[in-house]
């Protein structure tokens, strides 16, 4: 009863129109296979900015939307980000958090405080976020998400999220060194989406 | 509110900051600058946006976002937010060359320090800022009295010149005028 990261952001992808992408952690890889645009700004190394990097564009530019991907040990991060969202309140903001429970899904998988524990719905209901959403399987998340994304935001949704099939680092698997392209990535995105948005006026 | 002569009027800093052309002033509230706060919360500078945040991290991350969106922002935050803030401030900040002016109070300075080095605080949150922003690469002014009221404007275009965050220090509380 669970997705992988890959499929939930297929769907999503299939879906963003015009939409700006602001990704984090384990959505990066997949959101760079499935949906390469300008409009996608990938937040990294700065595990736990997504939400209010994403917040910020939303408040720049009502006229398009904003979907966040967020991991569960970002938003755990800067759970506060919960709170400034839902103040701003842009109808635009549609954040979904990829819950497993775990950091470094792809290989580390070491477990986020409070792992499976935290109720990511109740927080973000009860700071105010306008409309909230539980998906635990790709199914469901397929079905609901033309009405979510016709939601007047802020939008949260929680998505169950699988394990892929690939192994945990080991002794004789060790996790490796961070390319140079890992820290290009987040300056790089972000000039590239601000002239897009500019072309876009 | 102790206001001293070397208090800079709330209306002189937002003067200066409509001057320049910022559309938001994004912050967690500074304890020094709460006669700014206060002016700003009532509307003093219109179609300016106040986006109150939970911790300086997201004060700095939603400063790049509205940048990207082709938005002049402003941070401000006390000295201790610096601090707080330091890691987006590193990434959000100064690897993506955001340029962004931050007005930071120098929280907790005692009386006694108006007029002298900061660097010579007896309160190590004061003490320790410059040297902060100082290991950050952060270039910084300080604002110590009315007539230092340009230093806002040199920080704002150097931010914009060189893209990076430029930092103003307020080292008087700010006077209710």
């Amino acid at each position: 009863m669970s997705m992988l990261n890959r499929e939930a952001v297929g769907l999503i992808a299939a879906r963003r129109e015009g939409a700006v992408v602001v990704t984090t952690m384990s959505s990066i890889f997949s959101v760079m296979d499935l949906s390469p645009s300008p409009l996608n700004v990938r937040v990294a190394p700065l595990m736990g900015g997504a939400s209010s990097i994403g917040l910020g564009i939303a408040l720049a530019r009502p006229d398009r939307k904003v979907i966040v991907l967020d991991g569960d040990g970002s938003l755990a991060m800067q759970l506060g980000t919960l709170l400034t969202v839902a103040e701003a309140a842009p109808a635009n903001y549609y954040h979904f958090v990829f819950h497993n429970g775990l950091l470094y899904e792809g290989g580390g998988r070491v477990h986020i405080a409070g792992a499976q524990k935290p109720d990511f719905c109740g927080l973000a209901r009860s700071a105010g976020y306008r409309s909230v959403h539980d998906f635990s399987t790709k199914e469901s998340l397929e079905k609901g998400l033309p009405g979510l994304l016709a939601e007047r935001g802020p939008v949260f949704a929680r998505l169950e999220i699988a394990l892929p099939a690939t192994p945990r680092w080991s002794e004789n698997n060790p996790q490796g060194e961070l390319p140079d392209w890992w820290f290009a990535q987040m300056p790089d995105d972000a000039r590239a989406c601000k002239e897009a948005l500019a072309r876009a006026r | 509110m102790t206001t001293t002569e070397y208090s800079v009027k709330a209306s002189a800093i937002l003067d200066e900051l409509g001057r320049l052309g910022v559309t938001d002033i994004v912050t967690v509230p500074d304890y020094v600058m709460m006669s700014v706060h206060h002016k700003v919360e009532d509307g003093y500078l219109k179609g300016v946006r106040n986006i109150n945040c939970a911790t300086e991290d997201e004060v700095f991350c939603v400063c790049m976002g509205l940048w990207i969106g082709g938005r002049v922002p402003v941070a401000l935050m006390q000295n201790q937010g610096l601090f707080a803030g330091s890691n987006a401030l590193r990434s959000a900040g100064l690897h993506v060359g955001l340029p962004l002016l931050i007005l930071a109070g120098q929280w907790g300075r005692e009386l006694a320090n108006l007029g002298k080095d900061p660097g010579g605080s007896a309160r190590r949150e004061v003490r320790m800022t410059e040297p902060l922003l100082d290991a950050m690469e952060v270039p910084r002014y300080r604002l110590e009295h009315p007539r230092d009221i340009g230093v806002i404007g040199e920080a704002f275009r150097r931010a914009q010149k060189e893209s990076k965050p430029v930092c103003v220090l307020v080292g008087a509380h700010t006077a209710y005028a």
